[in-house]
This record gives C-alpha cells, sequence and structure tokens, in this order.
C-alpha cells in the first residue's frame, strides 16, 4: 500500500528550492542561514502543506505549493531564532544555536532578513501575504500571553487558547497555505494543538529522564499541558504560583513530579484532539488518508 | 436539511454533558475540596461554552460545503446529446 505521507520528491525539490534562495541571499548572511536551514529540519510544516494539498485535490503537487511550502519554512525558522534568544538556548537539532554561533546582533538581523525574503517573494500573490500576516501577529500575541500569563493557576481551557494561537497558528497557515479554499483551516488548528501537546508530554518525559526540554518550562512556570492539568489541585496551584509555597522544600521537583503523574491523562486529552482533527479530516477532506497519516505521525511524537 | 438535524442530535448531545457535570454538585460533591470542585465545574462549563461555539462553527462551514457543491452542479453545462458536435450559441462580432 503506498505511503500517505510519501513526499519524497517534493521533499527534494524543497530542499533545492532552499538552496537556491540561500544562494540567491546576500553572501555576507550565506553562512548564518545554511547553519540554520541546512541542519536536519523535519519539515514538519512543509509536510503539512503538502498533506492538505494532496487531500483537496488529486495530481502532482504544483511549483507554487513547493513555494508556499519555503514560505512556512522560511517563518517557522524565524520563531525559533527568536524563541533561542529569548530562551538563551544554547543548543537545536543537537547543534549550537544560530545566536549561540554567530552572536545575537547576526541572529535577529537574519531573523529579519528572513522575513523580509519571506514577503518579498510572496509579493505576487496577496492571499499568501495575507496569511503569512496573520502568522507572524498571531506568533507575536501568543508568545506574550504566554509570558504575561506564567505562574497563573489556569487550566487547559486556556492551554487550549494559549497553543492555539502559538502552534496552532502556524499549522492553521500551514493547512491554508496547502489548501487555499480555507476548508481545511480548523483541521490545521487541531493539528497544532495535537503538535503542541504532544511536545509538552514528551518534554516532561524528558524532564524526569533529566535534562529534558520541559525544565525551562517549569522554572519559568509556564502553562504546558500536563502543567494545565495537575493545577486542577489546589496545592500544586500554588506551588505552580510560587514554588516556595510548595509543601516540600524542592518546589521544582514537587511541580515535576505532580506533572509526571498527570501524562496518562494528557495522553487521554491527546488522543481526543487527535479525534476532532480526524472528524474535520473526514468532513472536509476529498481524500482524508494524507491528513489521518498526518495526525498519526503528529500524536507519535509524546512518546519521543 | 441533514445538517439542521445533526446542529440539533449535537445541542442535544452538549446539553446532556452540561447536565452531567452539573449533577454530582447536588449530590453533595465529589468527595475533594470545594475549591478543586469549582476549578473542576469552570474547566467544564468553559470545555462545553467552547464545543457549543465549534459546533455552530463546524456546522456553518459544512453547510457552506454542501451549498458550494450545490452550486457548482447547477453552473456545470448539460451534456450534449451523443454523435453531436458541440454548439456554439454566440458568435464574435466582426
Amino acid at each position: 500500500m503506498k505511503d500517505a505521507l510519501d513526499f519524497a520528491a517534493e521533499m527534494q525539490a524543497l530542499a533545492v528550492a532552499i538552496e537556491e534562495w540561500i544562494t540567491s541571499c546576500s553572501p555576507e548572511l550565506h553562512e548564518a542561514l545554511r547553519w540554520q536551514f541546512l541542519s536536519g529540519s523535519k519539515y514538519f510544516r512543509p509536510l503539512t502543506v503538502f498533506s492538505c494539498w494532496r487531500a483537496m485535490q488529486p495530481g502532482s503537487i504544483t511549483p507554487k505549493v513547493i513555494e508556499s511550502a519555503l514560505l512556512i519554512e522560511l517563518f517557522h525558522n524565524v520563531s525559533l531564532v527568536v524563541d533561542d534568544i529569548v530562551d538563551m538556548s544554547g543548543e537545536r537539532r543537537g547543534r549550537a544555536t544560530l545566536h549561540r554561533e554567530f552572536g545575537q546582533l547576526h541572529a535577529f538581523m537574519t531573523s529579519g532578513y528572513i522575513v523580509a525574503e519571506g514577503f518579498r517573494r510572496a509579493a505576487a500573490d496577496p492571499g499568501r501575504i495575507e496569511l503569512l500576516a496573520e502568522l507572524l501577529k498571531r506568533l507575536a500575541v501568543a508568545e506574550c500571553m504566554q509570558w504575561r500569563l506564567r505562574r497563573r493557576p489556569l487550566g487547559f481551557e486556556d492551554w487550549r487558547i494559549i497553543a492555539g494561537e502559538d502552534t496552532g497558528a502556524m499549522f492553521e497557515v500551514a493547512a491554508c497555505l496547502g489548501d487555499r479554499t480555507q476548508r481545511l483551516r480548523r483541521f490545521g488548528g487541531l493539528l497544532g494543538l495535537l503538535y503542541h501537546g504532544c511536545d509538552d508530554v514528551a518534554d516532561v518525559r524528558g524532564t524526569t529522564a533529566l535534562g529534558g526540554g520541559g525544565f525551562d518550562d517549569l522554572r519559568d512556570g509556564i502553562l504546558t499541558l500536563p502543567a494545565a492539568l495537575a493545577i486542577g489541585d489546589p496545592v500544586v496551584a500554588r506551588a505552580f504560583a510560587d514554588p516556595h509555597a510548595a509543601p516540600v522544600d524542592d518546589g521544582l521537583a514537587f511541580l515535576a513530579e505532580a506533572f509526571r503523574a498527570k501524562l496518562p491523562e494528557a495522553e487521554a486529552c491527546l488522543d481526543r484532539i487527535a479525534e476532532e482533527a480526524r472528524r474535520e479530516a473526514y468532513l472536509f477532506a476529498t481524500d482524508p488518508s494524507p491528513l489521518l497519516a498526518l495526525i498519526d505521525r503528529t500524536r507519535a511524537l509524546s512518546a519521543r | 436539511m441533514m445538517s439542521g438535524f445533526r446542529y440539533w442530535r449535537r445541542l442535544a448531545s452538549l446539553w446532556g454533558e452540561y447536565l452531567e457535570l452539573l449533577a454530582p454538585l447536588g449530590a453533595g460533591g465529589q468527595g475533594g475540596t470545594a475549591e478543586a470542585e469549582q476549578l473542576l465545574l469552570t474547566e467544564g462549563l468553559r470545555r462545553l461554552a467552547r464545543e457549543l461555539g465549534e459546533t455552530a462553527s463546524q456546522e456553518a462551514r459544512l453547510f457552506q460545503a454542501e451549498i458550494d457543491h450545490l452550486a457548482f452542479g447547477l453552473a456545470t453545462p448539460a451534456e450534449e446529446p451523443p454523435g453531436q458536435a458541440p454548439r456554439r450559441y454566440a458568435r464574435v462580432k466582426p
């Protein structure tokens, strides 16, 4: 049986397009751009663009769709560069982050350059400009909201709003770039929510195994999915707002344990979100098979 | 028509969930603290409010898709009788 997510040729075309784009950029930034873009990306967002396109129409993927995949990858990388600077992350994808390797000024300027390039490339298509502008604005608002709401004893519904505006917006726009009728917009939002939640769960697993990516979230009081579920307990909620208020000396260890205890419930929440996404795929896609495969691949991320 | 029935059926199902959510409160709670119960209830009510909105939006989108499908069908020209060459009904003016 054919793999519904077999986009090997399209991914190859995307890699070539990225390489050609870098070559066309100012030589001053070649090294930084290569560092950022040619370092083992999963291309999950381009995969979403391709899957949504194929779910709605027969035939091979057009150069315009490859260009859309390139654009979403550009903007995704802008969000990674800024995230890494703000979080002071030293490593991504197993190598130094852009700002660690080239310095903060280079990283900021490179991210600005990528945004400008993205809009320049989309200039002939106002619909794409509209979508990309929506993405950047929603990401900006989501990041500020997430930071403003840290250490607040909120719940699952709040997590849904924040994650939906953050990763949800990215995948919503990817889905709309793949299918311009926007019938898969909600599917994309749910896929992003699923991706965000799976990442949260995997991070908590990593935290308990020491050195996982969830430690920063724990220290900063970020509302992850396991946190949102755990703070339904008022004792945990108080410790979340102020780790010194925990019933034990090591407040962060107390919280880590409380979040870990909620992993089965978090997995059940993710199953429900995956089911919502499947329902959208069945209701609105002409051929839901690539979307169903995409949901399964995303859902598997929580076990990484 | 089908869209309307489906919408009301889903609303009825959500209403059932809402009643289930409120039931333990009338029966003296679930054995947790008042604060925890209040959090649970708030979360449940917010979920239902969201799902009410999403259901309406999803049904509207489904209805829109059905209308589009119908409209495309109407716009498709009737087939020519077999064996006849397509006829032009208008000509460019000289």
